[in-house]
């Protein structure tokens, strides 16, 4: 073998220890990668892809401390779009401006996303009954059937204990983000994908889609639920289950529910892909069926779709998957008329109270 | 860890690294944690609990057997350690399938009747340790091979990293001298598996994870399409489960090649086979020994008496435990079943066939050969469709409605836009091209003497493929699942 060639295998061992180290010492591998933003964020689609042409910088606005449970009769519970500080404040803090009220969001940045399921969640953190409260319930739409499938059952968010151990010890996600975010590997990896999608069209797996005029990027999940047929069967029995969560909701812990589940970007803005199928009114058909089951709900789709007309500001952002700050607000705005119309009124209240004031269905 | 991820990248590098420190006397030691190491990443620690527990029944029921003088205790022991094995490989990986199966038939008589159903665990790799381990008992008991006396080495046996999840299953008595022996790097090997292994990656990442996006695409939602839609998914389907498990046998045997390993070619040219016995031959190797050797002689065997009967019954029998050990699903079942209809019948039929083919003046001529391997490769497409199904109902759908009309093939083909399409259509002659360039080559040595230029030609020729048409996937392999 020549000493080349022994340099060469030589170097290539260095280098993968050096990424080991720099992945698992944050502090040893924050030299070597380029530094995060602070004043904004770049899309979550964005980063999937790393295309520049889609590259925007999205203001992360700092938001008010969160109100303690104790301080507050409106919960806020749901996925990345209720924890999402891009363009404003949480959304809990938007809807408590709006209301007037004091809005606690429940959420944990644990990977299980125990917050997504309510009667799991509120059974972890020890939840009394006491003061009747409003639960405002989100689910982005492609994970409505799935989430939605597990509501009713204690406990989908506790993983065995010895698997969540080793989870922690052999997560490899650092690594292969140092691997990938180097000063060596970054520039390359980014030129390469530019390149590929230039040249060649390719984008990465993970964007289903794309749009040029205006610049769009599209989640792969998002569009495979478009295209996954939702039968009125599969409707009836996630309709079913958010209706039986409710009933537990109030009876457990006398909690009201409020559900709403969010548009994925592409159902909102699927004119802009060539060919797209025809909206299959997964949401609204859906929100009809809650109605008709007493439970309070929101349709945000149509709610997004009076907005999503030409010459109108965008409700989500282009190369992430969450709403603009209007599309919070817009969101905000219509939770807070529907609260309202539930009674929830500043202080405290007690279950004849509330009974009285006609906030059980 | 996915051999596709950037993970195994790294992992591959720094295992070569402590190789070299720890030198040829720790070499088994330092590939068993590696492996361990390699399974654990699978973040299920009951799996690996799972592989030692194999490795320590085995190993002492095999150091036990040669000790025993008496048959009966001999015979004791060796149904004891299959049973042990077999109880992990049915616990981990059937049980809830027949808990569920058991409450159906309960309910029939009283609704009150059933058993408790257990958790789904995750299984990965336990179906081929355990048959490694079954295979190793089974030759110490009919005295072909004898016990490896380090439990360190027979730990690797059954754990080497590169095999461990998707085969090939390797017999002890190919795989362990390799391992005990001293031969470290060797840089003919090296180059050898790593070109291998890029080979591998290539039909991997550009091929089979884009053959995916079409196949899913149908098979994801069966009800929306028919007719020559849902034949041209089963078509693709067929090369792109190909495509994935040979590629990922590549990856494989180009890995322990690297380690100056050589494990059993998994894959010849399958759908090349002018029978489905041919079939076997060419796919799946290593597993179709392992049920020929040790399920399907036996039972001939037992069943000699019955003539052509006892083979069709034998063969019958062998591939529906083929079917059940790709997983616990009526759609395997019913795979296997038809893969053992399939030779059964063939027992039969082959006498007649020969006869009337010589009557048609055809016997070895080209159009025989042709007729031949479009049969069997259409025979092997429909048992596919139990294979790919999500439930037996899915299959029954595309078998009622694989000839109702011609009308969405075009909408499903250009659906991931021209780009995806063109680069799968001029794959698949490049993969052919390379097939009959090892064929006629014997590509490996040869391939090195060649001039520098074809050979620079070649590595980057790969490598630019797979960095500039791979998708990006990082998505796991099929046969994972089994």
């Amino acid at each position: 073998m020549s000493a080349a060639l022994k340099t060469v295998y030589a170097l290539i061992m260095l280098f993968a220890v050096f990424v080991v180290i720099g992945g698992k010492f944050p502090a040893f591998g924050r030299m070597f990668v380029a530094p995060e933003p602070v004043t904004y964020a770049l899309g979550d689609q964005y980063r999937m892809c790393e295309l520049d042409r889609f590259r925007e910088e999205i203001q992360v606005v700092e938001s008010a401390p969160n109100p303690p449970l104790d301080e507050t009769e409106i919960i806020t519970l749901g996925d990345s779009f209720f924890n999402s500080a891009l363009g404003s404040e949480f959304f809990a803090n938007e809807l408590s401006k709006k209301i007037g009220l004091k809005v606690h969001n429940m959420h944990t940045s644990e990977f299980f996303e125990p917050q997504s399921y309510p009667l799991s969640y509120l059974e972890k953190i020890g939840y009394k009954e006491g003061r009747k409260r409003i639960v405002v319930l989100e689910s982005v739409e492609r994970s409505v059937l799935e989430r939605a499938g597990k509501y009713n059952t204690l406990g989908v968010s506790t993983s065995n204990k010895l698997d969540a151990l080793a989870f922690k010890v052999l997560k490899n996600s650092d690594v292969e983000y140092f691997f990938k975010h180097n000063l060596i590997v970054e520039p390359l990896g980014r030129r390469l994908k530019n390149f590929r999608f230039e040249r060649l069209g390719i984008v990465d797996k993970s964007i289903g889609a794309y749009s040029t005029d205006p610049e769009m990027l599209f989640y792969q999940r998002d569009i495979q639920f478009s295209r996954t047929k939702k039968t009125e069967a599969m409707l009836d029995l996630t309709a079913d289950s958010i209706a039986t969560l409710s009933v537990t909701l109030k009876k457990r812990y006398d909690i009201d529910l409020v559900y709403m589940a969010i548009p994925d970007k592409y159902s909102v803005y699927r004119a802009l892909v060539p060919k797209a199928e025809e909206y299959d009114r997964f949401i609204p058909r859906l929100c009809a069926k809650l109605s008709q089951r007493g439970v309070k709900n929101l349709d945000v789709y149509s709610l997004y779709s009076r907005y999503n007309k030409p010459g109108m500001p965008p409700i989500y952002y282009s190369s992430d998957t969450h709403y603009t700050a209007l599309g919070k607000s817009i969101l905000a705005d219509a939770t807070a008329e529907l609260i309202k119309g539930l009674g929830a009124t500043a202080g405290p209240t007690d279950r004849q109270a509330a009974s009285d004031s006609g906030m059980r269905r | 860890m996915n051999f596709n991820s950037i993970e195994y990248l790294i992992f591959i590098p720094a295992l070569f690294l402590c190789l070299y420190l720890a030198g040829e006397r720790f070499r088994w030691l330092v590939l068993l944690g590696a492996s361990c190491y390699f399974y654990l990443t699978l973040k299920h620690l009951y799996l690996l609990v799972a592989l030692v527990g194999v490795a320590a029944v085995s190993y002492a029921c095999g150091i036990a057997m040669d000790k025993c003088r008496f048959a009966r205790g001999k015979s004791a022991l060796f149904w004891g350690g299959v049973t042990a094995n077999l109880s992990v490989l049915i616990g981990m990986k059937y049980l809830p399938f027949l808990e569920r199966n058991l409450n159906l038939l309960l309910g029939e008589f009283s609704p009150r009747l059933s058993v408790p159903e257990g958790r789904l665990l995750v299984s990965i790799g336990v179906s081929y340790f355990v048959f490694q381990a079954v295979s190793y008992l089974i030759d110490i008991y009919l005295e072909i091979e004898r016990p490896e006396r380090h439990f360190g080495y027979f730990a690797l046996y059954l754990a080497f990293f590169p095999k461990l999840l998707q085969g090939p299953i390797e017999r002890a008595g190919d795989l362990l001298p390799q391992l005990k022996s001293s031969a470290g790097f060797n840089q003919e090997s090296f180059r050898a598996g790593l070109l291998q292994f890029g080979w591998g990656l290539f039909k991997k990442a550009v091929v089979a994870d884009r053959l995916a996006l079409y196949v899913d695409t149908v098979y994801g939602d069966l009800h929306a399409y028919s007719g020559l839609t849902l034949l041209v998914a089963t078509y693709l389907y067929a090369l792109q489960l190909y495509y994935d498990f040979s590629g990922y046998t590549d990856m494989a045997l180009g890995t322990a090649r690297m380690l100056n390993v050589r494990l059993t070619q998994n894959f010849n040219a399958p759908y090349l086979s002018r029978s489905i016995a041919e079939f076997w031959r060419r796919w799946h190797i290593s597993f179709s020994r392992w049920i020929l050797d040790y399920i399907f002689k036996p039972l001939q065997m037992q069943l000699r008496d019955r003539r052509n009967f006892g083979t069709a019954l034998a063969l019958l029998v062998t591939f529906l435990v083929s079917g059940i050990w790709h997983g616990a699903s009526w759609c395997f079942v019913i795979w296997g079943a038809l893969h053992g209809i399939y030779l059964a019948a063939s027992v039969f039929y082959k006498p007649l066939q020969k006869k009337i083919y010589k009557r048609l003046g055809l016997e070895k001529s080209r159009v025989q050969q042709v007729w031949q391997t479009v049969v069997t490769f259409h025979l092997v497409c429909f048992a596919w469709i139990f294979f790919r199904a999500a439930s037996v109902p899915d299959a029954l759908y595309v078998v009622r409605h694989l000839f109702d009309g011609a009308s969405g093939v075009t909408e499903l083909l250009t659906a991931h836009g021209s780009t995806d399409l063109a680069i799968v259509a001029f794959s698949l002659p490049v993969i052919w091209l390379v097939h009959l360039a090892r064929e006629r080559f014997a590509a490996g040595r040869d391939f090195f003497a060649a001039p520098a230029l074809l050979r620079w030609g070649v590595y980057l020729g790969l490598a630019a493929g797979i960095l500039f048409f791979n998708m990006d996937s990082n998505a796991g392999f099929i046969y994972f699942n089994f």
